[in-house]
């Protein structure tokens, strides 16, 4: 994919609009894009949250002014204790995402930008606190692009001081926890039970040699075999050769993120359905 | 968009637009305080993308502005929210923005006299920047580097380091990812991509060198967990006082366990107290 800017996303950049909200413990600031006025328009607003929102390489900065060219109004904005947002410095939980702080960006949208309609879009913990805002707003969305994120309470194995534990206690500790059931984080398994009550679509992403994959393989087994046939035509798993979840595989998750947004835009659906009925599972893997 | 806010000492309000520079957006953050006659402080963030060394001036400002400074934060060409291609960026280009920057937040603020603080490669555009924007009263260096060259070397050093870190053997050395810039215009680095055009704008700099001229009193932050400066920090520290300039250590280690960078309120506030001095 060509990341340079182009006439039109400098003029999407000339027309971002900075802009704070209240979150559920302080101000959080973001960037609101607005479509290009030229563009045919999107009938949903794209909603990346960020640690931070610029990311790594500036990929969502410059996904949101490709994607406004085509027509979508984007929000970026930092979730708590990350970039210009209040709140601690504290390392991502995956017991805890920011999904409160996602569900205060669509109702800022609602509120002061008429927007009624959101796709969310996120990565690794952006990507679970994305799908958190399920339990509040799952009416009002219409898609999550959700990418190699934590799936179980623990990682396989323990966490990583665990890994690097070598005495002997420990060592029979982490056999015992391997020897559990893994256990589904409340924070997947809530939010995606409303994703798969709600209409929309969604679509899981990971690379087969990312340890997060073997994870993900408990959430297939566990709780995408219980969906409905209506509930798995929306709801897409994509598996990618190698790893993603790596600043090497970033790239490729953000352009697939831009290709699969792009499906929403009114204007290539029909295209899109002119041309062949849209295949409702592509599992890899 | 603008905000009220009443933080620490004083009232100051926070203002977060775009503003031109060569015909390009850069955002900028001004933290707009009302203390009369103060000078107002522009941060000059690092190259590329380091999010915690943004994420410092971004809390920092806010210090510093309820300590009654107005300031400024705002991303280079190509970095954060501003527009433009890292491909294209040259350091010249680096010092163009810090000059605009400073240039639009001193008429915005009202101000007449500017205090930089350099994060980092910040530090080498800061110390450019202040020899051609008269008003530049002080000079802050927070975890300065001290040379470009030595800095790109680093940042390879740790690309080297973090695929160890991974269990993977390193596919190039140092040495041959030197090669491979030259011989391809670019290399991915942690983070960010690092271009020959840059690589070449900037591989000579070096900060003494810079500060060559510059006479006005001037800080020395260190984001180290060492006790005392380092052997760089030292030796820059003494240069400059030899040149008979006022020059402040300040050893900012932050809480145990934690990267000083996750905690920069102390530092800034120390930089305010600095202020407070000069004023």
């Amino acid at each position: 994919m060509n990341w340079r800017e182009t006439p039109a996303t400098l003029g999407r950049a000339r027309a971002e609009q900075p802009l704070m909200f209240t979150g559920p413990i302080g101000a959080l600031s973001g960037i609101f894009t607005p479509p290009a006025p030229d563009a045919s328009p999107a009938s949903a607003c794209v909603v990346f949250p960020g640690c931070p929102r610029s990311g790594l390489r500036r990929y969502p900065v410059l996904a949101a002014r490709i994607l406004a060219a085509d027509g979508f109004p984007v929000l970026r904005f930092d979730l708590r204790g990350h970039g210009e947002s209040a709140g601690e410095v504290v390392p991502p939980s995956r017991q805890e995402p920011f999904g409160e702080d996602v569900v205060a960006a669509i109702r800022h949208l609602r509120e002061t930008h008429g927007q009624n309609r959101f796709i969310l879009a996120g990565y690794c913990f952006d990507a679970l606190s994305a799908l958190n805002a399920f339990k509040d707003e799952a009416a009002a969305i219409d898609g999550l692009f959700f990418a190699v994120a934590a799936v179980l309470e623990q990682r396989p194995g323990g966490s990583p001081e665990d890994g690097h534990a070598r005495a002997g206690a420990s060592l029979v500790r982490s056999m015992l926890r391997r020897a559990r059931a893994p256990k589904i984080l409340d924070s997947f398994e809530i939010p995606f039970r409303a994703l798969a009550r709600s209409q929309a679509r969604a679509l899981f992403l990971y690379g087969e040699q990312d340890q997060l994959r073997a994870e993900f393989r408990i959430a297939e087994q566990v709780l995408f075999s219980e969906l409905d046939g209506e509930a798995r035509g929306r709801l897409q798993i994509e598996i990618r050769p190698g790893c993603i979840h790596s600043i090497e595989g970033q790239p490729a998750v953000i352009e697939r993120a831009i290709s699969w947004l792009r499906e929403f835009h009114p204007a290539r659906s029909e295209s899109g359905a002119r041309r062949e009925p849209r295949q409702p599972i592509s599992q890899g893997g | 968009m603008l905000s009220r806010r009443l933080t620490g000492k004083q009232k100051w309000s926070e203002e977060r637009r775009y503003f031109d520079s060569e015909g390009r957006p850069l955002y900028g953050v001004m933290h707009r305080a009302e203390r009369p006659g103060a000078p107002i402080v522009v941060f000059c963030s690092s190259f590329a993308e380091n999010h915690w060394e943004a994420r410092a001036a971004a809390i920092s400002a806010q210090v510093i502005a309820a300590g009654g400074y107005s300031a400024f934060v705002y991303d280079s060409r190509a970095h954060g929210d501003s527009a433009g291609d890292l491909e294209d960026v040259a350091f010249e280009g680096l010092i163009e923005d810090a000059v605009n920057a400073a240039s639009y937040a001193r008429n915005r603020s009202g101000a007449s006299q500017i205090v930089w603080v350099g994060i980092r490669f910040g530090a080498l555009v800061a110390a450019h920047a202040i020899r051609r924007l008269p008003g530049s009263i002080a000079l802050a260096l927070w975890e300065p580097v001290l040379g470009a060259r030595d800095y790109f070397l680093k940042s390879m050093r740790h690309v080297v380091y973090y695929q160890m870190s991974q269990g993977e053997r390193p596919p190039l050395t140092v040495a041959q990812m030197s090669e491979r810039l030259e011989r391809e215009g670019k290399i991915a680095l942690l983070g960010f991509d690092l271009y020959r055009k840059f690589f070449d704008s900037a591989e000579q700099v070096e900060l003494l060198d810079a500060l060559q001229p510059w006479r006005g009193p001037t800080l020395i932050a260190q984001f180290q967990k060492h006790s005392r400066l380092s052997r760089e920090n030292n030796q820059l520290h003494e240069t400059l006082l030899g040149r008979g300039q006022s020059v402040r250590a300040a050893l900012h280690r932050g809480p145990d366990g934690s990267d000083p960078w996750w905690t920069p309120e102390i530092i800034a506030q120390q930089t305010g107290d600095w202020l407070d001095e000069l004023a």
